[in-house]
């Protein structure tokens, strides 16, 4: 990697410091690679390490979390919870620095009113599409064995009508068995996923307020 | 083998380079890149610490059309430094009591 690469590189991912504690970074790196010589750029480049080391040093030294979105403060947190905070939870929190197992516990219990109802209506949501797709399925199965029974008893009276019954009712079920099982297989996985996802993003971002 | 060094070690050997004379960056890594296999992205947080805490102060001189930033001890870094270099030189006997005596144990 060359010296303005680096550099730049350097300057987007520390777009979060302060602008002097910036400008004091670029320097530096800049002049290293200058006084190493332009001829060495690749090479001083490669002994520099790795950028993904030296921004979490620098965002570190600087009380900066490397992917959270703001500092984590204490106290901040604690305002940020507001008056149903309890004593307990503060002086918790504030002996540690970080939170406790029962200091998460407590926030999970303390922002059930904000969490539980978004949790259910996404539930929800995702529940009754699921069984839409299903249902499409399920009725499509039903339709052709409905069908097929009809035809059975057709059969007797009226022969070709009975037949053609019987014919329909079986595509129908062969539809079901064919649109239903991937059908219903994507939307399960998907399903899964989704919530996988969800108790990621939940333990991220407990674990991006320093509580982990 | 490679022996790792503290980061109050490498406070002590960037203030103890910076102590013979004012020099720049890119100075100072090649000095301790003599003695520990370190980068100079190991020693920018060492160099920015030493500043946060007055032990070093920066100025800077013009050197072929640019700037240069050059690094010289405080008061309090020189202070610091004798410290360093008394825990440093009690830490080395102690250590060589062990592991470079080959007589009886005791």
């Amino acid at each position: 990697m060359r010296r303005e690469e680096f550099l730049d590189t350097l300057k987007k991912r520390l777009s979060r410091l302060p602008e002097d504690e910036l400008k004091n970074v670029l320097d530096y790196y800049n002049e290293i690679f200058l006084d190493a010589g332009e001829e060495n750029e690749d090479q001083t480049a490669k002994n520099l390490g790795s950028i993904d080391d030296i921004v979490r040093q620098i965002y570190a030294d600087n009380d900066i979390s490397p992917d959270g979105d703001a500092e984590f403060i204490p106290e901040k947190a604690a305002i940020n919870r507001g008056g149903q905070s309890q004593p307990g939870a503060d002086a918790a929190t504030a002996t540690q620095g970080g939170m406790s197992f029962g200091g998460k516990l407590l926030l999970v219990i303390i922002l059930f009113p904000i969490w539980f109802p978004l949790m259910a209506a996404v539930f929800a949501v995702l529940f009754s599409v699921a069984v839409i797709f299903i249902a499409v399925g399920l009725s499509l199965g039903i339709a052709g064995i409905a069908l097929f029974a009809a035809g059975v008893v057709a059969l007797f009276s009226a022969p070709p009508i009975g037949m053609i019954t019987m014919g329909v009712g079986l595509i129908l079920l062969a539809l079901a068995i064919f649109a239903g099982k991937p059908l219903f297989r994507c939307v399960w996985s998907w399903f899964v996923s989704l919530l996988n996802r969800l108790t990621g993003k939940a333990h991220k971002f407990f674990a991006d307020r320093g509580a982990v | 083998m490679s022996f790792p060094v503290s980061a109050g070690l490498l406070d002590a050997m960037v203030l103890s380079i910076v102590d013979r004379g004012d020099t720049y960056g890119y100075e100072i890594t090649q000095y301790i890149r003599n003695a520990v296999d370190v980068s100079e992205s190991t020693l920018y947080p060492v160099l920015r610490r030493l500043q946060k805490s007055d032990l070093l102060e920066t100025y800077d001189r013009e050197y072929m059309g640019r700037n240069r930033r050059y690094y010289h001890v405080t008061a309090k870094g020189r202070t610091a430094l004798s410290e360093y270099r008394n825990d440093w030189s009690e830490h080395k006997r102690k250590i060589d009591g062990i592991l470079l005596s080959e007589g009886e144990r005791g």
